[in-house]
């Protein structure tokens, strides 16, 4: 007798390599493709779809991360805790709001803080995704075109008593989400300079998180005179030449880090730099719009 | 016959477009929401594709790995087709190469997403160093290759029986009178 449900006969496991070579070839094809720049507008609507879901999860996460790190203490407690919450709903609405408000507040107001203490306009918003890999070091921060965002601007953060310092360059930008290349990725190389009384010494800064260490001051030549506590700025060598590259948005001495060590190599003196901030923990950050060294 | 036939080709279209829709599902969730222990991300995708490859074979696994890939290059803003050709390589050749084993050692999983880790990762840093900039393999390998493939290994195993068991259950769905 048949049964009338549905049935699947198991099939044999087949290896078609017809197949496999096309996904592969298509793979190439559309990494070419990439490259060569064919598929630039298509990346940026997926991107304007993507951002906002990749926002919304991150969120959803750090909410379960919270629920679950509360799960742990006093249950009793919490259990009082949630009917005072639902007897005070009002009130806890009015509070979330304030805490909101406040937040955003000191937010500005650091924004402010920074903006006298140093000639640059700025944009601050947050920083709503990390890339998967563990081999790279980009995230994507929460402003685009629409707000005036450009590849090539200095995004800058600040972490405890450090002064605001550079944490990445704009790589990609969308119409509402850019992606940030962080100094500590590898592929990062930035113009950098150390003012010593009389001096300016001057060099490249490189990424190092692939190489186990955090950043690398290197083309310096051998007789300039740094030393384990120099403060590392940026050059701005772009900017400063006028140059019509990307990187000619970097303004001119916004902290890097701290000289850690340095070490004589061949003909070169490098140098292992503290950065001011962990480019890793930052969730809120701003991008330089724009500089004017006149306000100094 | 050839009204079927096209019915059959949405079928088909239909079950890409909802493969690479739940893909793209787990790789968001690889991006935004699984956590990080020691800044080390578990790549999900592979895992998958690995221990999905392992049970329905290297065909089935390398279309997992393409839409996965695409998915990953989606949500880490990197060239199209990046992940996607790294994760076809990894899947596919260990997929390959351990299948050859029983299906019943426990081994299986482990070596199939060592191998794949590996690979994924080998060609990962050699599209990062002809497309982006040049890698450091050795630094690569102990800050990225190591602590993501030793990540991958905790939950292959218990995902591999998994999918086994879900195999099972579905060949178990054959009625044996059809024949």
């Amino acid at each position: 007798m048949l049964r009338d449900r549905p049935y699947r006969l198991s099939q044999p496991t087949r290896r078609s390599p017809l197949l496999i070579i096309l996904l592969l070839l298509i793979a190439a094809a559309l990494l070419s493709a990439d490259q060569a720049g064919l598929l630039g507008p298509l990346r940026v609507h997926a991107q304007t779809i993507i951002s906002p879901v990749l926002g919304r999860i991150q969120q959803m996460g750090a909410w379960i991360g919270s629920f679950v790190g509360r799960s742990g203490s006093d249950q009793a407690l919490l259990a009082e805790l949630e009917a005072l919450r639902a007897e005070n709903a009002d009130l806890k609405a009015r509070l979330i709001q304030a805490e909101a408000l406040e937040f955003e507040n000191a937010r500005l107001r650091e924004q402010v803080r920074i903006e006298q203490a140093y000639p640059w306009q700025l944009l601050g918003a947050d920083v709503i995704a990390r890339t998967p890999d563990t081999g790279r070091r980009l995230v994507l921060f929460a402003a685009g075109t629409d707000q005036g965002v450009r590849p090539g601007m200095a995004v800058i953060a600040r972490e405890g008593s450090n002064p605001p310092a550079l944490i990445g360059i704009v790589e990609e930008a969308g119409p509402r989400t850019a992606s940030v290349l962080l100094i500590t990725d590898y592929s990062s190389a930035i113009s950098a300079q150390v003012y010593q009384e009389t001096d300016v010494v001057r060099g490249v800064i490189q990424g190092q998180w692939q190489r186990g260490s955090r950043l690398l001051l290197h083309s310096v030549a051998r007789e300039a005179p740094l030393a384990a506590g120099n403060t590392v700025l940026t050059a701005g060598l772009s900017a400063e030449l006028a140059l019509s590259v990307p990187r000619a948005a970097v303004p001119p001495n916004v902290p890097i880090g701290v000289v850690e060590t340095v070490q004589d190599v061949g003909r070169d003196r490098i140098a292992a730099v503290r950065p001011f901030v962990d480019p890793d923990r930052v969730r809120y950050a701003w991008v330089i719009l724009a500089s004017d060294e006149s306000k100094k | 016959m050839g009204h079927s036939r096209q019915r059959r080709i949405e079928e088909i279209v239909v079950h890409e477009v909802a493969l690479f829709a739940a893909l793209l599902v787990v790789a968001l969730v690889q991006t935004a929401l699984l956590p990080r222990p020691f800044d080390v991300s578990l790549n999900l995708i592979l895992l998958l594709a690995v221990c999905h490859g392992l049970i329905a074979g290297a065909t089935s696994a390398a279309r997992w790995a393409f839409y996965g890939g695409l998915a990953l290059d989606l949500c880490a803003m990197t060239f199209a087709g990046m992940h996607a050709l790294a994760l076809l390589t990894g899947v596919i050749v260990s997929t390959v190469l351990v299948s050859r084993l029983s299906r019943e050692n426990w081994l299986v999983p482990i070596l199939g997403v060592a191998i794949g880790a590996f690979l994924y990762h080998a060609v990962y840093a050699l599209l990062l160093t002809l497309l982006v900039a040049p890698v450091d393999f050795e630094g690569y390998a102990l800050a990225a290759l190591l602590p993501d493939a030793l990540i991958a290994l905790i939950p292959a195993l218990p995902l591999y029986l998994v999918f086994r068991w879900n195999e099972d259950r579905v060949r178990r769905r054959v009625p044996v009178d059809v024949y």
